[in-house]
């Protein structure tokens, strides 16, 4: 346990370390990518952000309410983009479906070490992190709300279950590459975007069965809604634990789904071409 | 008690183990016509492809291998199952007394694998940061990782290119950084598949070099696979053919020679570049000035084919020497289909 945990924070090292020469090596282009992630992150939050200033309230949230839960939703945005765009580590897809699970394959570290560890970028990536601290500090202020260390607690485990909600959400998909290549790209990318484009939309005002679908079989209120009402002590008409039950459950899902699709990949190798009769 | 000394005293011996390894593929077969569109939809035919078929073979440490064998022989097949990337379909493998399916993690500390149309560098960085990253990834220790990178910079001359970008590199400069990046751990064993791809003549050489010097120096076990066979030749001691799977020939490149005839080539000039019939030899290419002839030393000898030459007067000059390996090789690999 401390041996991984001392490889992990090695291996963040070296992600770090790249990140950073990259930073200053190639400043002018660095600059213009982070520049183009934030203006990405934001145009997904800014429609909602517009709506809720012009008619105050949406879906039983107050705009300043709903100004906290797209300053949730950025922040979970930043968290990905540092831990796990870089390197296709989000989009598992591309990794299996163009063979390049190889080059894991043939490092002396654990696959999931790796995926852990491969994308980290703390200086490229973390601009819309930094702009969701600004959202969630100034919504808040204007909510007058203290937020307590246990507070700030909260916020951090309820990002880390939100993380782990799109990660495994992706890989679920993601796994459909170990057998057909091309379309499982295809399909992941438009899972994720899914939970992308949506993550800032305030359930209250749907049907409850749709809010039921909406947290669980396809999580869209668990990226924003559901945590930041939870943190914001609104009262929802599930249990309190629904976040944790999600993403133990989608976890699990994906680990199964994930560790078959390797195996059959150490059986078939990478198939990319197979179905259409070209060589592995 | 004996027996089980008998017993290490063979596993601490032996590099590479496969024992009746056995790898299948399945393939789609779809017909073109359009009755067959329900077949496809519905129950689409298969056909089984045996990449490897019952394939066994000992590799002592130390040896230099060369796995050849023509296109989907089933030589990246097993470089991959030895490295643990793919596993087999049955039989038995191991590394340096690990399994690569169970052991993969332990094994990647052991042994270094490059794959010739691939690259392990990190593609927008420069290649120094790559070594840095295989530094952390590998968990080296800093000292001897210096040592052991002051001493492939000198070897493989890559002082020049330290901080170019690996995606600026040329095809030559590329794999020799790959090759630089493989060995920072010092591997015990070493897979090659086709490092020699597209590399020009002193670019090959260079490889070629370095390959034969830490075979001979540091003892390192290597297995490398190429199409170019003169290349193998003068790197391996020893040749593994593969044909449809299987290994069709286990040995030296001397025997190899003896196993297929042991052919030998003879090229005359002549003063009035007229071509003559040998009863001795095959005439197989006749240019201005000289002709080609090449014959079967153990069937006809080469006095014998001397013999019959000393009658034609207007021979002024004589080259014999041994068939090139790729000569050899061709005439096996027709000789299988």
């Amino acid at each position: 346990m401390v041996a991984n945990m001392k490889r992990i924070f090695a291996l963040y090292g070296i992600s770090a370390k790249l990140d950073l020469l990259w930073f200053l090596r190639d400043t002018k282009n660095c600059v213009l990518n982070i520049m183009a992630d934030l203006v990405s992150s934001l145009s997904t939050i800014l429609a909602m952000f517009l709506l809720s200033q012009r008619f105050d309230s949406i879906g039983g949230m107050s705009s300043d309410h709903i100004l906290f839960m797209l300053g949730f939703a950025c922040l979970l945005d930043g968290l990905n983009l540092m831990f796990f765009t870089m390197n296709n580590v989000g989009y598992i897809s591309r990794i299996i479906g163009r063979g390049q699970l190889d080059h894991k394959l043939i490092q002396p570290n654990p696959i999931w070490m790796q995926l852990l560890t491969d994308g980290f970028i703390p200086f490229s990536g973390s601009s819309t992190f930094l702009c969701g601290i600004g959202l969630i500090a100034f919504s808040s202020i204007k909510l007058n709300l203290n937020l307590n260390i246990l507070d700030i607690g909260f916020l951090i485990f309820y990002l880390i279950c939100s993380v782990i909600i799109i990660f495994s959400f992706s890989y679920i998909f993601s796994c459909i590459a170990f057998y057909a290549p091309v379309a499982g790209e295809e399909v992941s990318t438009a899972a994720v975007g899914l939970l992308d484009n949506l993550k800032g939309f305030p359930l209250g005002g749907i049907p409850y069965q749709l809010q039921i679908i909406f947290t669980t079989i396809l999580p869209i209120g668990m990226t924003a809604w559901y945590p930041a009402n939870l943190l914001l002590g609104n009262k929802l008409n599930f249990t309190n634990y629904l976040l944790i039950i999600v993403t133990l459950s989608l976890l699990l899902i994906a680990t199964i789904l994930f560790r078959k699709g390797l195996k059959h990949y150490a059986t078939k190798g990478s198939i990319r071409y197979a179905d259409r009769g070209h060589r592995r | 008690m004996q027996l089980k000394d008998q017993y290490v005293m063979q596993t601490v011996d032996i590099a590479v183990n496969i024992e009746n390894v056995t790898k299948e593929f399945k393939q789609w077969q779809r017909g073109s016509d359009i009755k067959d569109i329900v077949t496809n939809l519905l129950k689409p035919k298969t056909k089984t492809v045996k990449a490897l078929n019952d394939v066994s073979l000992k590799i002592n440490k130390g040896e230099f291998v060369a796995y050849a064998g023509a296109n989907g022989a089933g030589k990246s097949t097993t470089i991959k199952i030895l490295s643990g990337i793919m596993h087999p379909s049955y039989g038995k493998v191991s590394v340096l007394g690990l399994n690569p399916k169970v052991s993969r993690i332990e094994l990647m500390k052991r042994i270094g694998v490059v794959f010739g149309q691939r690259t392990e560098l990190w593609w927008d960085h420069p290649i120094s940061a790559s070594f840095d990253w295989k530094r952390v990834a590998w968990n080296i220790d800093k000292d001897q990782f210096k040592k052991r990178l002051d001493k492939l910079i000198e070897l493989l001359d890559l002082s020049a290119i330290l901080d170019t970008f690996a995606r600026e590199l040329s095809l030559g400069q590329r794999m020799r950084a790959d090759l630089a990046l493989m060995l920072l751990h010092n591997p015990d064993v070493i897979f090659l598949d086709e490092p020699t791809l597209g590399l020009d003549v002193l670019a090959k050489r260079h490889m070629i070099d370095y390959l034969k010097k830490i075979n001979q120096e540091d003892g390192v076990t290597i297995v490398v696979t190429s199409h170019d066979m003169d290349d193998l030749e003068e790197m391996a001691q020893r040749i593994i053919l593969l044909s449809n799977g299987q290994i069709a020939f286990d040995g030296s490149f001397d025997s190899l020679r003896e196993h297929t005839g042991n052919l030998c080539r003879i090229k005359i000039y002549t003063n009035n570049g007229h071509k003559h019939n040998l009863k001795t030899a095959k005439l197989i290419k006749s240019e201005k000035g000289f002709s080609e002839y090449q014959f079967d030393s153990q069937k006809n000898s080469i006095p014998s084919v001397l013999n019959e030459l000393s009658n034609i007067d207007s021979i002024h000059d004589i080259e014999i020497y041994k068939a090139p390996i790729e000569q050899v090789i061709a005439e096996l690999y027709t000789s299988w289909k």
